[in-house]
């Protein structure tokens, strides 16, 4: 029996209203602020922007981002830079013009210029669609799968941009000759108003019903599906801004994010340009109270934010903002051992805590810690409140940077 | 913006509502109804035993904190304990007993070790223990339980005596009942008594997920299996015996209750089943078998859950080497493989192979030593063998001599049938082919009789005709001789000036003629003279004109005029029946020049006068001769005539249908019904402002309550009316109503069409109307229904017009 479970815990999806909610657009910001690279005086930000101004370098402590140098940008007035090149921001009215005889190349090229970036994993579209050049994989899928409460923007973006979500899927079945596509959602959602479609035009959407971590699952359904390993998956928004490159020339310069959490006065999925402020993110969604936490890249593995000034960067899925503050009681463990049997890893996370806590490296060194993925299934159970997957999670960290240093 | 202050935390972000204060919680409120019970049993004591217990150890559990300099972060694991240390007492047991236990589990048992999360041994299980070693009668003697009754009841007063269990470990069966046993009414611990309420309670917990399943029921069931397996008491059934050993005393109570305890009990699933079933094998032991004090314990369960208590850990890591990398199974697993690779090994593996040498050259001694034996036991093996084998060739070969005979015999009763079915059919074949000749012969038998008789009939009368005819004849021809006689002295007269004409005619004409129709009139020349041949004694007969002219000429003329044979000169045969005389006759009564009718009536001559022609539909009133033909012929006959048949209504049907194309012009449309049969109705869902109901104004009247309205009323009527007469495009009518009318025009032409109402018409609010093109509101008045084939309203007619 313990074998054939996959873990993981059963999470109520407070997805609505974001859920069923249009998406809206917050395209013009006040202010700029792109990642820079290191060493460089200005980035590059005008590849993707057309027409900013370039005000200075600033340092953040941005969660996930190693150098903390940030270019701090303006738009100028008399331009719509981050309007399509068409002028209408929604591209569902205009017609398409597609270029002429896409082949692999070209579309990874496009890919290229076009700084699409794959929301769900952070790896540039163009390095996935060159795996799939070199590898024919049998299964290419749109990824829109969201497990984590509060979070809708993938899911939202193919409810409401399915259309050039598959007509780009398609196109990668096209010019790579892949025999099957389709999109994966994540199916287990009590609560929603609307109702997820089995079809989008002619391309099959799979419904994935499973507790948080949807990872397991997925890959034993592929499994079952005849896809062991060669199956590829590309998230919602690469796709959608494929579309958009493909048909109208247009670079990534935008992210689809779901603002949620009981602070929220109008809780949607919204597009913003990137580098978009998070405070401004706010504001235009509409504060009902002041937030005790804001929360980026979703609730079960995101990262809690104390600067309002941080911008929103590519891989940024959703911005919540809480009121509740955590609490900060502690208790010892009681061995109750709802961790372990939560862990799709099979880890002994209680265990791990433990050793951590007594400084006992040798049998830490026999707990496997760098196999976690950081679900945080074990500290969501955990009855005495304990930062477990924090705590693994260092663990894993360390073992990595020990094995690099081997290495060297 | 900035003035936020934002609170950092580590991910996930929201938590499960589940904390360990929760869960001590939910085991308190579950152990709630079991003093409940226990007061209503026992009175008011039991819940100052209860109060007793839960204040000393809540007290001690503080006061230890505030010694360790702990904060307490208000977890009621003590009041837990406390309400277990009291629940799990007799109700007569005096506080000292009470407080010590509590003492004891928090400060000797509970807080030495770390406090809560760290604590080997369950505090309320030590508790109790120490409380039973050291107060031995106290602890195991219980009043009868006395249903709300003994609420002021003195302990002192109470008679005590040692609760069903002691009995049962004796191997005594006690009187029960089995009502008594589930709501708890017997001796025992105050709290742990009614089943029914440990049971719901346990239930909550689980649904609560505050206790894992895991070691209550593997628990229970190792001990149930254990008495089942050996019951100890005499008088009672193995599952009587099961049912009272986890009934009486505290089983159930500790099973869910103290062994549940996470704390000192392992995490991992498998350990907590093993550490449950450990719980009930000692438990049982210790009620089987005396070991403290030198007699068994009815509470060993206490016991036997610390024993456990101390293997939790060491189950845990069982279960945890098998999970992790490099665990325990592992580690044995590589030190196997050390030893195996080590000297000492290889010096028993050599010791081994001496053995083994050592014991297979005693076998072979051996061998020979049983060699002699065993050779004749072989040989006289071998001789049975084959003289079996030989026995059973031979019976193969009898049964297989006997089976060929006996195919054999078969075969020939089969072949024999056959012959015999065949010689039968071959028979029944002859009978049939002589009946049918016989048959035939009888047909054509009476086929030749008919055909004499007819013959003979024919011969009669033409015989009886010729008679007439010769009399007739003689009589005439006596008369025309005295004629002719007459005739040929006037003749001979005028003979010698005809002749000389005549020959002068025939020296200039004829001889051209005659060189060009001299084939033809050698081959006819003989024909003229046939019939008077026939004729024979008679003379022969002539026409009334040929005599003006000389027989020369006749005979040219006739050599001219080759195409008109002579009469009857293909009919006349010689074999035909008595009809020699009658074309002479016939030609005389109706002269020569119609020819026509003269060859008729040679055919007719054939066969009697009035007799229909065989071709021809026979008449049945007729005196057809073909009417007697044999019956055998009349359906051959029949046979031949629906073969004309089909070709005769193949054009009637032809004719009608071409007939009909004008008709269908004219034709008047379908009426609706009848349409609707021809042209189903579309299975599209009437939309409620297209079927508009016939409503009078008096009874839409009233809904209005507005002056506005009822003016709205008088002025409407003239506005429903311009909107509908007016012309709507037919744009919005569905694409199933449009392919139904299109299908009606094409049927039914512009005649049925009238110019009827265009109405699109939506209820408002006030109960009115409007029309979807104009957004003139009004009530309606009786709009003329117009309905199509489909039976919605017909609209767009005015395209066809």
């Amino acid at each position: 029996m313990a074998e054939k479970s996959y873990g993981g815990v059963n999470l109520y999806q407070n997805k609505e209203p974001a859920f069923s909610r249009e998406q809206r657009q917050l395209l013009e910001p006040k202010v700029l602020y792109i990642p820079m690279a290191p060493g460089a005086d200005e980035h590059n930000a005008s590849a993707f922007l057309d027409d900013v101004i370039f005000l200075g370098t600033f340092d953040f402590d941005y969660p996930g981002v190693e150098h903390t140098g940030f270019g701090r940008y303006k738009m100028r007035a008399h331009t719509k830079l981050s309007k399509p090149v068409k002028g209408t921001p929604d591209y569902d009215g205009e017609k398409a013009i597609k270029v002429a005889a896409v082949d692999a190349d070209d579309l990874i090229t496009i890919a290229k210029r076009a700084y699409i970036i794959d929301e769900t994993d952070g790896i540039p579209l163009f390095k996935k669609l060159l795996e799939y050049k070199e590898n024919k994989p049998g299964l290419v899928g749109a990824d829109a799968i969201d497990a984590e409460p509060y979070v809708s923007s993938s899911v939202n973006t193919l409810l409401q941009k399915g259309g050039q979500v598959i007509e780009a899927l398609k196109l990668i079945q096209e010019v790579f000759e892949i025999e099957n596509i389709m999109a994966f959602v994540y199916a287990d959602v009590d609560d929603t108003r609307t109702a997820l479609p089995t079809k989008i035009g002619d391309v099959a959407v799979k419904k994935i019903w499973s507790r948080y971590p949807v990872q397991k699952r997925l890959e034993a359904k592929l499994a079952s599906m005849g896809f062991d390993s060669g199956y590829g998956l590309i998230g919602v928004q690469a796709l959608l801004h494929l579309y958009r490159a493909v048909y109208f020339g247009k670079k990534q310069n935008t992210t689809i994010v779901t603002v949620a959490g009981d602070c929220i006065g109008y809780s949607c999925n919204v597009e913003v340009t990137v580098g978009t402020t998070i405070g401004e993110l706010l504001e235009f969604c509409g504060l009902v109270r002041d937030p005790a936490r804001v929360i980026i890249r979703g609730t079960m593995r995101g990262v809690c934010v104390e600067n309002m000034e941080l911008p929103i960067l590519h891989s940024c899925k959703s911005v919540l903002a809480f009121e509740d503050a955590v609490e900060d009681q502690k208790l010892p463990c009681v061995n109750c051992g709802k961790c372990i049997r939560v862990c799709p890893q099979r880890l002994v996370p209680s265990a791990i805590y433990k050793w951590v806590k007594r400084g006992i490296q040798a049998e830490l060194d026999l707990m496997g810690a760098d196999k976690c993925m950081e679900c945080g299934c074990c500290s969501y159970v955990c009855p005495a409140r304990l930062e477990l997957c924090d705590t693994v999670a260092a663990v894993k960290k360390e073992k990595h940077t020990k094995g690099e240093e081997v290495h060297v | 913006m900035s003035s936020l202050k934002l609170q950092s935390a580590k991910a996930p972000h929201i938590r499960h509502t589940e904390k360990v204060n929760t869960m001590m919680s939910d085991v308190i409120l579950a152990l709630v109804p079991l003093l409940a019970i226990a007061l209503a049993y026992y009175g008011l004591r039991a819940l100052w035993v209860c109060l007793v217990s839960v204040i000393t150890c809540d007290a001690s559990d503080r006061l230890c904190l505030l010694l360790q300099k702990k904060r307490r972060t208000g977890n009621a694991s003590a009041i837990v304990t406390g309400m277990i240390i009291g629940l799990m007492m007799p109700v007569t047991v005096p506080y000292y007993v009470v407080v010590a236990a509590g003492l004891f589990a928090i400060v000797v048992v509970k807080h030495p070790f770390g406090g809560l999360g760290n604590n080997v041994f369950n505090p309320a299980c030590g508790g109790l223990g120490f409380a039973m070693l050291c107060w031995r009668t106290a602890m195991t003697m219980y009043p009868d339980p006395q249903w709300m009754s003994s609420w002021t009841a003195n302990a002192a007063v109470m008679e005590l005596s040692p609760s069903p269990a002691n009995a049962i470990m004796g191997g005594n069966l006690p009187s029960y009942s089995l009502d008594a046993l589930i709501v708890g009414n017997f001796r025992g611990p105050m709290g742990t008594t009614c089943v029914l309420v440990i049971l719901a309670c346990f239930s909550f917990l689980l649904v609560r997920r505050a206790v894992s399943w895991h070691i209550p029921v593997s628990f229970l069931v190792s001990a149930a299996l254990f008495v089942f397996i050996n019951p100890n008491i005499t008088g009672a059934g193995r599952l009587d015996a099961v049912l009272l050993q986890l009934c009486y005393g505290s089983t159930l109570f500790a099973a869910i209750f103290i062994a549940g305890d996470p704390v000192t009990s392992p995490a991992f699933p498998a350990a907590k089943i093993m550490f449950g079933a450990g719980c009930g094998l000692l438990s049982m032991l210790l009620r089987y078998v005396g070991v403290f004090t030198g007699n068994a314990f009815p509470e060993g369960i206490v016991f036997a859950i610390l024993i456990m208590n101390m293997f939790s850990g060491f189950l845990d890591k069982l279960c945890m080497d098998a999970k992790i990398e490099n665990g325990w199974l592992k580690r044995f697993r590589s030190k196997h493989d050390a030893y195996m690779a080590s000297e000492e090994y290889q010096h028993l593996l050599a010791a081994i192979e001496m053995r083994k040498e050592m014991r297979k050259s005693y076998m072979e001694e051996r061998k020979e030593r049983f060699n002699i034996k065993r050779e004749n036991r072989f040989d006289a093996r071998e001789a049975n063998r084959e003289a079996r084998q030989i026995k059973m060739a031979e019976q193969n070969k009898l049964k297989a001599e006997q089976k060929a005979v006996r195919q054999v015999a078969q075969e020939e009763a089969r072949r024999k049938k056959e012959e015999l079915t065949r010689q039968k059919a071959e028979e029944r074949a002859k009978l049939k082919a002589m009946q049918e000749q016989l048959k035939a012969a009888e047909r054509q038998r009476r086929k030749d009789e008919q055909e004499k008789r007819k013959a003979e009939e024919a011969a009669q009368k033409a015989e009886e005709a010729r008679k007439q005819a010769d009399a007739l004849a003689a009589q005439k021809a006596e008369q025309e001789r005295l004629d002719l006689e007459k005739r040929e002295a006037e003749k001979l007269a005028v003979q010698e000036a005809v002749s000389e004409a005549a020959q002068a005619v025939s020296a200039q004409l004829i001889p051209d003629i005659v060189e060009e129709l001299a084939p033809p009139a050698q081959e006819h020349m003989p024909a003229p003279a046939a019939p008077s041949a026939e004729i024979g004694g008679d003379e022969p007969a002539q026409p009334e004109d040929v005599p003006a002219f000389e027989p020369e000429i006749s005979k040219a003329l006739e050599q001219i005029q080759p195409e008109q044979p002579p009469f009857a000169e293909s009919t006349f045969e010689p074999g035909s029946v008595g009809i020699g005389q009658e074309p002479p006759l016939a030609e005389l009564l109706e002269g020569k020049a119609e020819e026509e009718t003269a060859q008729k009536q040679a055919v007719d001559a054939v066969a009697p006068e009035g007799a229909p022609m065989e071709n021809e539909n026979p008449l049945p009133g007729g005196p057809a001769p073909d009417s007697e033909v044999a019956p055998n012929l009349a359906p051959a006959f029949a046979d031949e005539q629906p073969l004309a048949e089909p070709e005769v209504f193949f054009v009637k049907e032809e004719d009608l249908i071409v007939r009909e194309e004008p008709k269908a012009t004219e034709q008047e449309p379908l009426l609706p019904f009848e349409a609707a049969k021809k042209f189903p109705a579309p299975t599209v869902k009437r939309k409620e402002n297209r079927e508009l109901p016939d409503i009078d104004i008096s009874n839409d009247k009233a809904f209005i309550i507005d002056e506005d309205d009822l003016t709205q009323t008088v002025e409407q009527p003239r506005t429903v009316e311009e909107f509908i007469h007016a012309d709507i495009p037919e744009a919005d009518t569905e694409p199933a109503v449009q392919a139904d009318q299109a299908r009606r025009d094409s049927s039914a032409g512009d005649k049925g069409k009238q110019p009827g109402p265009d109405v699109r018409l939506r209820r408002t609010s006030r109960g009115g109307w409007t029309s979807a093109e104009t957004g003139v509101e009004g009530f309606r008045r009786s709009v003329p229904k117009h309905r199509g084939a489909s039976g919605k309203v017909n609209r767009g007619d005015e395209d066809g017009q």
